[in-house]
């Protein structure tokens, strides 16, 4: 059972946002991948076939877009998914010897996840918050910055306990399920298809 | 040239007479080599694993000035490499004849594997029998091929007409030699 | 367009990259992932120069430089990459040769690149070859400050079987990834990951067979290796010899590299006319019949079983063997013979006064090709008619790819193809709609934009007066377009004759079109040019087991389920013990083309040399030379007597000069090839079951070895044993 098979309104809407051309449909892998994840927490090398074929493009592109961007996951992560920035800054930084603290403490290996279904762990290419290095970032959540080894261990616990610590930096613009994007203090930014006028007859360039 | 001169020259002949004589009678008596010496060349292993130190890469072979050598490489089986990585070599040949000892080869090698040994018993019959393959040249291997040759066919153990003073250099690795 | 480097002036066309401008200067600029025939992208950042231009000013003029009176050059605050750079009228270019910001950016550039790249070179196929190497060696500070851990990755990743990929070398050039993606057009190839970890992968299980090798080529690093080649020698053990492949009619420039007597390797060459730098997998990987299990000395059926023979045993058999057939005799060659071996034989059967000669595979009439591959990689519209070019012509489809993306061809500079075409774009935008396929399903379905699924000979007909809306869809693509061409293929061509040629004639005039027909055999152009045809009263290949006696060369009927023989003697000459030489009465080594020198004809009637590689052949000979042994033993004198002869003869005949033939081949339309009912239909097939790769079947090579050591036991790995007898 394919996974876009019984949702075609979805298809449809995805594919009206952009040109009606081969160049773009391929546009559209980015949101089939993230309606995808939303779904079902990871997509599969079977979703990715499907979408490759959506989108009239092969599965190694699909891939390729999803590994570039480390919010996509190929494998089930866990309850809380954290990502260590392991690129220059974080490295002069520590985190190397962050990530080997969290995998001993933690007990997990990339790719797996924890006994009771709580952690899973990636190493990450560079996050942008170079200044605040070691970063580590909670699932979609935000950025926890200036990442000590104490740091780490009362982020754990707090995991534990299933009570995340609000991050130091939560993500600034999220989307809604709507398409419509706000900031984290409630104000919408960007635009929606939503607002979608028509052009103004003659157009002025 | 008078008479004076011939018992100077006398007098020179007849002191060499009580010094300790500088020829050694070679075969029945060992020579002396410094370890520089540059002799029949030997591969080398790694001690700890065993596996062989030649990668195949052939460079020796490009440094050889005298075009002696020829290497042939081949895959390493995972399971039960010859060498360490990908890469050995299958077939490594030296030809004794072209040689000229010079060493290029050694210094050639990114691995140390070749290395210039003090053996200098090569003296043979036929051509293709100075064409040392690895089988003759593995450390371990001792002495040359007419000599092993010679000692499996007499029964006797194999003997080595020169000792090293100190030993075998440190780059032959596993290399014993007469001190 | 004048532009500057280092202080040379030089003239260049509008349109030219900044790196073009420098080679063309005669200067230098390292560069890894720029490549003549893929879209310059500027990943590696190798390339870089100083450039600066000059700048009008209000009244439209040059601002000029005070001190000088010439225009003020304003230099551009960074060095730029050249590759992605265009230069412009007075733009003044500065290399590392004058500039020390450029060397120093491009020797840290350089250090950035050999981070991660392993020191392995020793072990890896590509040294002594290798781009980063070479460049490394001249660019590089020959030292790097780096004190982490590399970066570790799988050295040993097969992508297909014959590709292999070392993760750990490679150096995001995106060379193949832009490959697959440009000339192919097959998207299996990409980045995964990103940052210092990106590497090369498919999701598609594996490369598709069909021209996957180029990559091999053109990485600059030993990523990518041919695993059909691996380990088989150092790049400079190798015995270079360029020549033309002959495995299909297109006539690909190859460069043979053997070692010992053996093939080891087929690399491209380049021939911008013909293949540019692109060879199929089957020319580059199935090579391996001419080294393994070939035939090195003359057989003759000694009561009833073949022995192993002199030439002069053979010649005397074949002599006791012809005797009593006077002139029924058959004499029959591969067409993948050369010209001169074509004369050969047409010499001889000329002085044994037979009528029955013969080359297979043929069409009982061959079109002349009025295209050439240049005119279909520059077309505005294709029409390929009953042709599966995966199995006769693969390169063809490529310039048909090349067609749809643009046709662009390289410009030639001073320094040969432009490296750094800046009219190729990443991702080029492809015209599908310009192709129309016609015949069985084949690999190019995929880019055409018109499918007619149809088949038999009488598709030509049906173009001409179509019957379906596809067909009238196709006609009309050819009618209204200005350079169209139409391509046709064995399905068509086998039931051809002259009425077929006069339709084929009348409807590429009716639409202006050029024609490309695609030969039954590599070389069957030509040798069907050479009356090497069956004469009055003579017997064609298919009906060999009525001729009196037979001579074939390199064919193997009783693998194609004809009658492996005539009906009383028959003489195989062969690379192979064939399963016809099985059943011959005198077996007579052959030599592969790839060690041959002389003449062939492509499809589009261009005169291409063949160059001798020094393969270890024993006592094989050349159809030339086997045709010396065989006049002996019919007892006549051949006018043809060597390449020479061959040579000489073919110009006093027919006019061809052939002796002082360039590297590049002559453009030369070829006589028209004589009609013959053939009796047979030929079915293409690229891939031959000796062609196949079977690295594990290859024997040491160096002999006595083995016959050394048994002659007395080797202690291999002995105890240390006491030294002397002391």
């Amino acid at each position: 059972m394919t996974y876009f098979a019984d949702k075609h309104p979805l298809l449809a809407d995805i594919f009206s946002r952009y040109p009606d051309s081969p160049q773009g449909r391929r546009s559209a892998l980015m949101p089939l991948l993230r309606e995808v994840q939303n779904a079902e927490g990871f997509v599969s090398e079977a979703r990715m076939r499907e979408i490759a074929d959506l989108c009239g493009t092969t599965a190694t592109e699909v891939r390729s877009v999803m590994s570039f961007y480390s919010t996509y996951h190929t494998l089930p992560t866990g309850r809380y998914h954290l990502q260590v920035c392991s690129t220059l800054m974080c490295a002069l930084a520590g985190s190397d010897e962050l990530w080997d603290h969290l995998v001993s403490v933690l007990d997990v290996q990339p790719g797996d996840v924890s006994a009771d279904g709580r952690f899973s762990v990636q190493k990450v290419e560079c996050l942008g918050s170079c200044g605040t290095a070691p970063v580590v970032q909670l699932g979609d959540e935000g950025y926890y910055e200036n990442v000590t080894r104490q740091k780490c261990d009362r982020l754990i616990a707090a995991l534990r306990q299933d009570a995340p610590p609000p991050p130091d930096n939560p993500v600034p613009v999220t989307v809604r399920e709507d398409g419509r994007q706000m900031t984290a203090a409630g104000e919408r930014v960007g635009a929606s298809i939503h607002d979608r006028k028509p052009l103004p007859a003659g157009g002025d360039r | 040239m008078s008479v004076l001169d011939i018992a100077k020259g006398m007098g020179v002949t007849l002191s060499k007479l009580f010094q300790k004589p500088v020829t050694v009678s070679y075969p029945e008596e060992r020579v002396t080599l410094q370890p520089r010496f540059r002799g029949r060349h030997v591969l080398t292993r790694h001690p700890d694993t065993g596996l062989e130190k030649c990668i195949g890469c052939s460079l020796c072979a490009a440094a050889c000035p005298a075009y002696a050598i020829y290497v042939e490489a081949a895959e390493n089986d995972p399971l039960n490499p010859t060498s360490p990585g990908e890469r050995y070599a299958k077939v490594y040949e030296i030809n004794m004849l072209r040689c000229i000892f010079c060493g290029l080869c050694e210094e050639a090698c990114p691995t140390g594997a070749v290395v210039l040994g003090n053996e200098f018993e090569l003296a043979d019959y036929r051509y293709g029998d100075l064409v040392y393959g690895k089988e003759d040249m593995l450390v371990g291997v001792d002495g040359s091929l007419p000599q092993r040759r010679e000692a499996a066919r007499t029964g006797r153990p194999l003997r080595r007409g020169f000792r090293v003073e100190g030993g075998a250099r440190p780059e032959l690795e596993g290399v014993e030699y007469p001190s | 367009m004048k532009v500057t480097i280092d202080g040379i002036p030089v003239d260049l066309p509008a349109g030219t990259s900044a790196l073009d401008a420098v080679f063309h200067a005669g200067r230098d600029v390292p560069y890894f992932c720029a490549h003549p025939y893929l879209s310059p992208v500027g990943a590696c950042r190798m390339c870089l120069v100083e450039a600066g231009t000059p700048r009008k000013g209000k009244d439209g003029a040059f601002e000029l430089d005070e001190a000088t009176g010439q225009p003020k050059i304003f230099w551009m605050p960074k060095p730029m990459a050249s590759c992605t750079l265009q230069a412009t009228e007075g733009m003044h270019i500065r290399t590392a040769k004058t500039s020390d910001v450029v060397a120093k950016a491009q020797a840290g550039m350089m250090e950035f690149t050999l981070l991660n790249h392993p020191l392995d070179c020793p072990t890896c196929d590509k040294g002594g070859a290798c781009e980063l190497q070479d460049r490394a060696f001249e660019y590089g500070y020959g030292a790097s400050r780096y004190g982490f851990d590399r970066r570790h990755a799988d050295k040993h990743y097969a992508l297909s079987d014959f590709i292999i990929l070392d993760q750990e070398r490679c150096i995001h050039c995106k060379r193949c990834v832009r490959y697959f993606e440009e000339v192919p057009g097959q998207e299996v190839l990409d980045f995964i990951e990103r940052g210092g970890h990106t590497f090369i992968d498919t999701e598609e299980g594996g490369l598709p067979v069909g021209f996957q090798g180029n990559i091999a080529d053109i990485c600059p690093v030993g990523a990518l290796l041919d695993n059909v080649a691996r380990f088989r020698g150092r790049n400079w053990e190798y015995d270079h010899t360029p020549t033309t492949c002959t495995l299909c009619p297109v006539g690909c420039s190859i460069t043979v590299d053997a070692r010992n007597g053996r093939l080891e390797r087929v690399v491209a060459g380049e021939h911008r006319d013909v293949n540019e730098v692109w060879i199929c997998d089957a020319g580059r990987f199935g090579h391996v019949f001419a080294t393994e299990e070939r035939l090195t000395v003359p057989l003759v059926r000694v009561g009833g079983e073949l022995r192993e023979a002199t030439w002069d045993q053979a010649i005397e058999a074949m002599r006791q063997g012809f005797s009593g057939h006077g002139s029924n005799v058959g004499l029959y060659l591969s067409a993948d013979s050369t010209l001169e071996e074509g004369a050969a034989l047409v010499a001889l059967a000329e002085a044994v006064g037979t009528p029955s000669r013969d080359h297979w595979p043929r069409y009982p009439h061959t079109p002349m090709s009025t295209a050439t591959l240049t005119d279909v990689a520059t077309a505005d519209a294709l029409v390929v008619l009953g042709a599966d070019l995966g199995e006769e012509a693969p390169v063809v489809e490529l310039r048909i790819l090349e067609a749809l993306r643009g046709g662009l061809l390289p410009a030639e500079f001073a320094h040969g193809t432009a490296i750094a075409d800046l009219r190729l774009t990443e991702r080029p935008a492809r015209t599908p709609e310009k192709l129309a396929v016609i015949g069985r399903e084949s690999r190019l379905w995929r880019h055409a934009g018109l499918r007619v699924p149809a088949e038999g000979p009488d598709l030509l007909a049906r173009l001409a007066r179509p019957d379906t809306p596809d067909l009238q869809a196709a006609l009309r693509l050819l009618e209204e377009a200005e350079k169209p061409v139409l391509i046709l293929g064995a399905d068509v061509l086998n039931g051809a004759d002259t009425a077929f040629s006069a339709a084929l004639s009348g409807l590429a005039g009716r639409v202006g079109a050029k024609v490309l027909v695609i030969p039954a055999g590599p070389n069957s152009r030509g040798l069907g040019g050479l009356n090497l045809v069956p004469g009055a009263g003579g017997l064609p290949y298919g009906r060999l087991g009525e001729v009196g006696a037979a001579f074939l060369s390199r064919l193997d009927p009783a693998a194609q389920g004809l009658p492996g023989r005539a009906r009383g003697f028959t003489v195989v000459h062969d690379t192979h013990l064939t399963a016809t030489a099985q059943g011959a009465d005198v077996v007579l080594p052959a030599v592969t083309n790839y060690e041959k020198r002389g003449t062939t004809v492509n499809l589009e009637g261009r005169l291409l040399p063949l160059a001798q590689a020094p393969l270890r052949a024993g006592e094989g000979a050349d159809l030339i030379r086997a045709l010396v042994a065989v006049a002996e033993a019919l007892g006549v004198r051949s006018p043809v007597r060597g390449l020479r002869g061959a040579q000489a003869w073919l110009e006093a005949r027919y006019g061809l000069r052939l002796a002082e033939l360039p590297a590049g081949g002559r453009l030369q339309p070829p006589r028209p090839p004589q009609d013959a009912a053939t009796g047979l239909a030929h079915a293409p097939q690229l891939w031959k079951p000796r062609m196949l790769p079977r690295p594990e079947r290859r024997g040491s090579g160096v002999p006595g070895r083995e016959a050394r050591a048994e002659r007395w036991e080797l202690p291999l790995a002995p105890a240390p044993q006491p030294g002397g007898d002391d």
